[in-house]
């Protein structure tokens, strides 16, 4: 447990916002892992298992606390390029994920399953109920905002440098 | 600087990300006396019921068989019955008017409860609507930080954030985890108003976008705290009533190393008896007997307490068991009925074939006859066995060798055997047959064990069981003795 707490907590506070939830939610996976260690087989990792067991708690108690996590299918993806600008380099991990968490909730989440916990579009549309396109089509949504929200960054960062000059100029 | 690469440089950052967690507050969180689950209870309680219906016949048969006490009704005079009634009516109208002054002692003292919480309620409502709703409010919200100190919210802070702004709790009759589910409703409320908040956050951001600093998730708190909608009391009711009849199936993790587990079970035997003649004057019967008495199906039950040691995996169970065996006696006899009539037995002709002579006698006719009888006979063991045992993980089961002794220390009988030659003896009068307990028996199996709740594991088990002594007594002619292959099913209710 002193092992794993760390991690799953971490995991928790990704999907469930709040310090507390959070908690109840990495509580629950312990629960539901000493509950369940038999069906454990053995065949994959264990770190591997109980983070899915952390991930489906959060998202349970996500659910309870927000009801259900609404996704629409997507008609039509914009293609825009996947360079982002390069002031993402000097921003902090930290900084980068709040970004992410800034997306909209159904991006966010699927964003961060894909992206952060690497599980396959089948695996979240299983875990979400939602059909494996859905998934597809909410991570290129997530990516695309992303890339934006990353530009505009990058524009408001530009011009306060530049007002910075002007105020510097003016004395 | 690529998409894919930014993800790359995110997950290997959350990779190894860890959170700072009380370990002590989880382990005491963990540690929740828990709510037992229900939902294998009707199996457990199937075979409680079924075990207690077979001990149910099995008393009242000793009871009808063993007992020759007389009924014996008293009559009662009718001043007694009287009597009697009247002070029971008046116990009854005395309990009556007690319970009656409590109940509305109680109703008053719910009244005055309720009064006062919603009173408070009310008052803690008003306060947090004209304090928190932003459009009442917003003037409020712009000339204050957008981080308000949470002393202006004495409501909250009494239960969410402690007198320091950590994560201590106020004192609470309530267990932590239920004033954890308390506080994260109150937080977690706003989060539902994300995307209001984000745009409060985002003006905020570009005013001061030359420190870009984000906001720690304990400020963050502090500032959603602000922006809190207003809630009912009601609604945090509903909220917490929802969490609290959830009832977590939470096992324990105390340091003890044995639990304690009954164990209901049924099974069918297949005895296997031995005869053995002590007396040769009885050889006929000892033969009759061996080649026609079958010792049919056998049934046992028991009632068994598991002191098992999860560490070791090494169990002791006692308890008690009962078990009936029956004998059947198949007789296939046939008899010669012998049987005259009168008919002519000789019919002569003279020389000249005139004279016809016939001579009437009596004829002896045989008739085979065959007859079929059944007899049976029952023995009733009453034993206490004890057994040890190791447990280890196959798989998806779990597999028990056990081994032990057990003592019988009662046998029934009832039933018809035979005794002489065409001639029965009823054990239901007249047990001297048979001993009335056989003393030591041994026994060895194993079980076939799977997990089918929390708290319940489902078993077959087959058993052998070897008996050291006769069941029958010195008086018997004919030595008997069983050893018994039985298969059985239980289930194990752990209770502690």
């Amino acid at each position: 447990m002193r092992l794993y707490a760390p991690i799953l907590i971490n995991i928790c506070k990704r999907y469930v916002y709040d310090p507390d939830l959070a908690y109840d939610a990495m509580q629950e996976c312990f629960l539901n892992t000493f509950k369940y260690i038999e069906k454990y087989s053995g065949k994959g990792s264990f770190d591997g298992w109980i983070k899915r067991i952390a991930v489906n708690c959060a998202l349970g108690v996500r659910k309870k606390m927000k009801g259900e996590l609404y996704i629409h299918e997507m008609d039509q993806v914009l293609h825009i390029t996947t360079d982002i600008p390069d002031a993402v380099a000097r921003l902090k991990e930290e900084e980068l994920l709040k970004i992410v968490d800034e997306l909209p909730e159904s991006c966010a989440v699927i964003f961060k399953l894909y992206v952060l916990e690497g599980y396959p579009h089948k695996d979240i549309a299983k875990m979400l109920g939602i059909k494996e396109s859905s998934s597809r089509s909410q991570l290129a949504r997530g990516r695309e905002k992303l890339i934006l929200r990353l530009r505009k960054l990058e524009e408001n960062e530009y011009r306060r440098m530049d007002n910075l000059f002007f105020q510097v100029q003016q004395g | 600087m690529n998409i894919f690469d930014f993800e790359n440089r995110l997950k290997s950052h959350t990779a190894n990300a860890k959170g700072e967690v009380d370990m002590d507050r989880l382990l005491s969180d963990l540690n929740l006396t828990p709510a037992p689950k229900r939902s294998n209870r009707k199996l457990f309680l199937l075979f409680a019921a079924a075990l207690l219906v077979s001990f149910s016949a099995v008393s009242y048969y000793m009871f009808n068989t063993s007992s020759s006490v007389p009924i014996v009704h008293t009559i009662q005079s009718d001043n007694t019955d009287a009597t009697a009634e009247q002070s029971s009516n008046i116990i009854n109208e005395k309990t009556i008017q007690e319970i009656g002054t409590a109940t509305s002692k109680t109703s008053r003292i719910d009244n005055k409860v309720n009064q006062a919480q919603s009173t408070k309620s009310n008052n803690s409502t008003s306060k947090v609507i004209s304090q928190l709703n932003p459009e009442i409010q917003s003037t409020q919200i712009e000339a204050k930080d957008l981080t308000p100190e949470t002393e202006e919210y004495p409501t909250y802070n009494s239960v969410i954030i402690g007198e320091d702004n950590s994560q201590k709790r106020a004192p609470s009759p309530l267990p932590a985890r239920d004033i954890s589910i308390l506080n994260t409703n109150i937080i977690s409320a706003p989060l539902q108003n994300r995307e209001s908040l984000n745009i409060i956050d985002r003006e905020a951001q570009e005013e001061e976008l030359s420190s870009l600093k984000i906001a720690s998730n304990d400020k963050r708190s502090n500032q959603n705290i602000a922006f809190l909608p207003p809630l009912t009391n009601q609604l945090l009711k509903n909220e917490n009533s929802k969490f609290a009849n959830k009832g977590k199936d939470c096992p324990r993790f105390g340091n003890r190393a044995w639990h304690l587990s009954i164990i209901p079970e049924v099974g069918y035997a297949l005895p296997m008896k031995s005869l053995v003649l002590n007396d040769s004057d009885f050889q006929d019967i000892y033969d009759e007997r061996v080649q026609n008495e079958t010792s049919i199906e056998g049934i046992h039950a028991s009632l068994a307490f598991q002191f098992k040691s999860h560490v070791t995996g090494l169990y002791i169970k006692p308890g008690v068991s009962y078990a009936r065996f029956t004998e059947r006696l198949d007789f296939s006899r046939t008899a010669t009925k012998i049987d005259t009539t009168i008919g002519i037995i000789s019919t002569t002709i003279s020389q000249t074939g005139d004279t016809l002579t016939e001579i009437r006698g009596e004829i002896y006719e045989e008739i085979e006859i065959t007859s079929k009888e059944r007899v049976h006979y029952e023995l009733h063991h009453f034993d206490l066995p004890i057994a040890i045992g190791y447990s280890f993980v196959v798989d998806k089961f779990t597999i028990d060798l056990e081994g032990g002794i057990k003592f019988n220390f009662l046998q029934k009988t009832s039933g018809n055997i035979l005794h002489a030659e065409k001639e029965y003896l009823a054990l239901d009068k007249n047990q001297q047959q048979f001993k009335n307990s056989f003393g030591l028996g041994f026994f060895g199996g194993l079980l076939l064990k799977r997990q089918i709740s929390s708290h319940t594991e489902f078993y077959i088990a087959p058993r052998f069981t070897f008996n050291t002594l006769a069941v029958s007594s010195n008086k018997n002619p004919i030595n008997q003795k069983y050893n018994v292959l039985g298969l059985h099913v239980g289930c194990i209710y752990a209770i502690y």
